[in-house]
């Protein structure tokens, strides 16, 4: 597998969680390609050196949001089919974590709704310029 | 099951071994030492003169020396001596045979067998210093895993006993041409040589088995297995004094005390406090069952 | 299938009470780690599972089965202290192992003592450092294919290769279904290789659950308070609230669950900046063993 995984066990953040997240942000910069194998579960455990459990909650929950499918004997894929139906979403995905981090981070130094829209605003011109 | 055991006596036998080979070569120093003649004995050759079933005949050699024969077809003893005719108030010995019972060595080497009975009974001991870990968790009974430690150790007491009488026979062998002889009593004294220092391991290791450390049984153990004997023998005038109860009680006490069965001469083996070996094995082979029950019961229940 | 089952374990040495109504159920095939301060308890746990030790009331059962010479064929036990003979040589440890233990790998066994960097099997295990015989141990536990594996603080005295190199071996054993119950010191490797916790403390169990959970459970909700002495009372008797701490005009309380939902009290309540923190599994454990400030206040003069 091309992509580096990588954990941070002495984060807050669940280890299932961060795998979920870094697996579904390689689907979504197509990384991760439709129909590709993923390691098994046993491997990617021995790989991280973490809990062969939590990379099978993890595999579970991205099968779970329609991101990769399992079959037994055969291993786990990302999804071929609808690819991106898939890709879209997992693209939506960590997108939303990204901005509610954001958002959230702004609301706790306290500033008003009116003043994150406008910073907002000028963050969306830089960064997706409207073609005149 | 013991393969630790099994180690740890193979260690303490070749040890042995070495001790026992040095023992060998230092009496062979000694003999080459006095190679030159052997025993000389200053004496009017005229005097010696047999009794009872010794026969001594003295013949005049074409050399001018006097040599005398000393024979005892019983004892199995034949010496030759010779007096040189220019030294005639000695006696020079030049050859001689004799013949020993065997369980004389047995008895020799059954002070080997009880030391190293004694190395061997700390085996309890030392496994619960900081090893129950690796001991108790054996896929078998606790009673089993200590039944074959304590095999071995047997085994490994038995052996010790085989090297004692086989090195007492080669250091004899060095000064004396030795005859060896199969009295009728030797059978029961060469049993009390074998069971004898089991007792003694027995009983040392009931007494340290729920101990980690072994050194004050062992010093104890010897101590008062030497002296109680001794003390039991006391005579005692006043029958009814505190002193004749006193040593009474140690009389009692020593017939818990393997090594106060073993008295070894070549006339007449006594078994000790039992008077006969037959009867000191009558005492001592329960007494090691009832040691090796105890010893095993104890250990057991001890907690890692 | 629980492969380990302690139920209301007790011990008792003298007027110290080691372990008081301890239960625990260990799942089949999962890791679980036992945390906990020095005395908490652990060692005697581990020692009344595996019939080292008589429990003073209790039960200990693995696989539903009690405890039996028979079963010790499927359990592998690494102690807190080294154990080995020290006049035997590793080789001869291997040897040992062999003949009592019905599917002891000799090979593997070799291969993993060489693998944790002894040179010499011939070495007598006396005259091996302490790390490197917790690693002969380890390497004989590991090389029984057993069951259930025991470790009282298996990386001890390694260096940082070895202690990874630990971990993988438990993660390994996991993949392949079988149960590890480890105790250690360092709150990472739990973290990383079990998925189950059990933090202990003066006997008992102060804490326990699946990691991941307690990690999304336990949450530190933060806000800035108009001054010191202004509170918020929806905080007050919050079931989810297990303590609140002040520091001048920051307010810190403990949340386990609902963390929204005090996140929201608390900017009700008139806090600014209020934000969640995220716990790690140190600072989890850290509050559950000494809470408050009891650590910092040996270090301040």
């Amino acid at each position: 597998m091309p992509i580096v995984l990588s954990v941070d066990a002495r984060s807050g953040v669940p280890i299932y969680l961060q795998l979920i997240e870094q697996i579904k942000r390689s689907v979504a910069l197509g990384v991760l390609q439709p129909a590709e194998r993923l390691p098994t579960v046993k491997q990617l455990a021995l790989d991280l050196t973490i809990n062969p459990n939590t990379v099978a909650r993890c595999y579970r929950d991205l099968e779970r949001d329609g991101v990769i499918e399992t079959s037994p004997g055969r291993g786990s894929f990302v999804r071929g089919d609808g690819a991106e139906a898939s890709v879209k979403a997992a693209a939506g995905d960590v997108a939303q974590s990204a901005l509610e981090s954001a958002i959230r981070e702004a609301m706790s130094l306290g500033l008003s709704r009116a003043e994150t829209t406008t910073l907002l605003h000028g963050i969306l011109d830089r960064w997706y310029p409207e073609k005149s | 099951m013991a393969y630790f055991e099994f180690l740890r006596v193979r260690n303490v036998l070749k040890n042995l071994a070495i001790v026992l080979v040095v023992m060998f070569l230092l009496a062979g120093a000694l003999r080459l030492l006095h190679a030159s003649g052997s025993i000389v004995v200053g004496d009017d050759s005229g005097n010696v003169r047999g009794s009872g079933s010794t026969q001594v005949t003295r013949i005049h050699l074409a050399t001018g020396d006097t040599q005398t024969t000393v024979d005892d077809a019983k004892k199995h003893v034949h010496a030759v001596f010779v007096t040189p005719k220019d030294h005639p108030g000695t006696m020079t010995l030049n050859s001689a045979s004799a013949g020993v019972d065997v369980a004389l060595f047995f008895g020799a080497a059954t002070i080997v067998a009880l030391v190293i009975a004694s190395i061997l009974a700390a085996v309890f001991s030392s496994q619960n210093r900081n090893h129950l870990e690796i001991a108790f968790m054996w896929p078998v009974t606790r009673e089993r895993t200590a039944l074959s430690a304590i095999g071995i150790d047997v085994a490994g007491i038995l052996a010790s006993l085989l090297m004692g009488t086989v090195a007492a026979l080669a250091i004899a062998s060095l000064f004396v041409h030795v005859s060896l002889l199969w009295l009728p009593t030797s059978a029961a004294t060469v049993v009390l040589a074998i069971v004898a220092p089991v007792a003694w391991y027995a009983l040392l290791l009931a007494a340290s088995s729920s101990l980690r450390s072994f050194g004050a049984v062992a010093g104890i153990g010897w101590a008062a297995g030497l002296l109680l004997p001794g003390f039991a023998q006391i005579p005692v005038q006043n029958p009814t004094s505190t002193m004749a109860l006193v040593v009474a009680t140690l009389r009692v006490l020593a017939h818990f005390d393997p090594l106060a069965y073993l008295r070894f001469s070549s006339e007449t083996p006594h078994g000790g406090i039992a008077g006969s070996p037959e009867l000191a094995l009558a005492f001592l082979v329960p007494l090691a069952i009832i040691y090796l029950a105890a010893a095993v019961l104890q250990w057991r229940r001890v907690e890692a | 299938m629980n492969a380990i089952t302690i139920d209301h374990l007790r011990k008792t040495y003298g007027a110290f009470v080691a372990l008081d109504d301890l239960t625990l159920a260990i799942p089949q095939g999962s890791v679980f780690g036992l945390l906990g301060p020095n005395g908490a308890g652990k060692t005697t746990t581990f020692k009344c599972m595996l019939g080292l030790v008589r429990p003073d009331g209790g039960t200990t059962r693995f696989a539903d089965q009690t405890f039996s010479p028979a079963v010790l064929d499927r359990i592998a036990y690494v102690p807190e202290r080294s154990v080995l003979y020290e006049g035997m040589t590793v080789a001869e440890h291997i040897e040992m192992q062999r003949r009592a233990y019905s599917k002891f790998d000799a090979d593997r066994a070799r291969e993993l003592v060489k693998g944790f960097g002894i040179p010499d099997l011939r070495r007598k295990t006396g005259k091996l450092s302490k790390g490197m015989r917790t690693a002969v141990a380890v390497a004989l536990a590991f090389s029984r294919s057993a069951e259930v594996l025991v470790l009282d603080e298996p990386t001890s005295g390694l260096d940082p290769v070895n202690q990874r190199t630990v971990l993988n071996l438990i993660v390994n054993e996991a993949a392949s279904g079988n149960t590890v119950v480890f105790s250690s010191h360092q709150v990472g490797h739990v973290e990383r290789a079990a998925e189950r916790i059990a933090i202990m403390k003066d006997g008992r169990i102060a804490l326990e659950g699946m990691v991941d959970d307690l990690k999304a459970d336990r949450k530190i909700v933060e806000g800035i308070m108009p001054d010191d002495s202004a509170t918020v009372a929806a905080l007050n008797g919050n079931p989810h609230v297990r303590r609140v701490e002040r520091n001048g005009r920051i307010l810190r309380a403990f949340a386990s669950g609902d963390a929204g939902a005090i996140a929201e009290a608390l900017s009700a309540g008139g806090a600014a900046g209020v934000r969640i923190v995220d716990l790690d599994l140190e600072d989890i454990f850290f509050d559950a063993v000494a809470p408050a400030s009891s650590t910092a206040d040996l270090v301040e003069a």
